[in-house]
């Protein structure tokens, strides 16, 4: 068990589960300022990057075709961009 | 679509055409699903651009810890389920098997968790009819229950092929892409209903 728990994919998954946390720290600031378009927007960017994480290492898009990463990333700016732009609309 | 190939990012000239996890199918059905979560993520976006007010005081109704604790569960079943992936590739079917069964049980911990929170929601009289916030909140998190429920069955399946030692490939791969997608998609679904105000 233990060469598959010293692999890329749980340093990963550490990386994953720090961002979590920074994540919901960045909520309860967000909180307190009622709201702010600069931490939704770190908010969200963490969470792209999480799931550009999951695509590219648990799934792995990595080593995949081109066109599959370059499908998986252009979702993501897609999300990111479409959210942003819809928050910051009616902020 | 499948097609053998290397693993790693540097490539030798010769080298066979870089493959899809899994297959083809499988992603189209990934690719569908983010489509129609996208689509339900600017519907929710636009809805709250409406209503902010009541949007933001609705979300402090949740408790960001059990996102949080929800968000651990799915994303340590995903390492889980990977690792799985990579010891069956390894012909270490036994040791594949502990690492699914762990995955599926980190997966049914959300399962619980997830249920008692709708619980205790709906025990405080916060329900689908509530408002605005709360219909998302229950649309979104019910159909990506469902897809948890789902995997759990595909898990299962994946389970019996490596228990009859003779597993293909292919439908390992199938199971732990889909599963990966269910914990990208509460990802996104706890940074907008959780987290963001």
């Amino acid at each position: 068990v233990t060469p598959y728990l010293r692999n890329p994919m749980t340093y990963t998954w550490a990386f994953l589960a720090i961002a979590t946390l920074i994540g919901l720290l960045l909520g309860h600031d967000a909180d307190a300022h009622q709201g702010s378009t600069w931490i939704t927007a770190a908010i969200l960017l963490i969470a792209v990057v999480k799931t550009r994480l999951v695509m590219r290492r648990f799934m792995e898009v990595r080593s995949a075709a081109t066109w599959l990463k370059w499908a998986c990333d252009t979702w993501l700016v897609y999300l990111f961009a479409m959210v942003l732009y819809l928050y910051g609309k009616n902020f | 679509m499948r097609a053998s190939g290397m693993t790693g990012e540097n490539r030798p000239a010769n080298a066979a055409p870089r493959r899809v996890p899994g297959d083809g199918s499988i992603w189209v059905f990934v690719f569908g699903d983010m489509v129609i979560f996208s689509a339900y993520f600017s519907a929710y976006m636009i809805d709250r651009g409406h209503n902010r007010p009541l949007f933001v005081e609705s979300q402090r109704l949740l408790n960001q810890n059990i996102g949080v604790i929800n968000t651990l569960l799915l994303l340590t079943s995903s390492l889980f389920v990977a690792l799985s992936v990579q010891a069956a590739k390894a012909a270490d079917f036994r040791l594949a098997l502990r690492f699914l069964t762990g995955g599926a049980a980190f997966g049914i911990g959300f399962v619980i968790l997830k249920s008692c929170e709708w619980y205790l929601k709906l025990s405080h009289g916060l329900s689908l009819g509530t408002n605005a916030f709360f219909m998302h909140y229950y649309m979104m998190t019910g159909l990506h229950f469902f897809h948890v429920l789902l995997g759990l069955v595909i898990l299962f399946v994946v389970y019996r092929e490596l228990k009859a030692q003779t597993p293909r490939p292919h439908v390992l791969e199938i199971g732990a892409t889909y599963w990966h997608m269910v914990d990208f998609l509460w990802i996104l679904i706890f940074a907008l209903l959780y987290l963001m105000r």
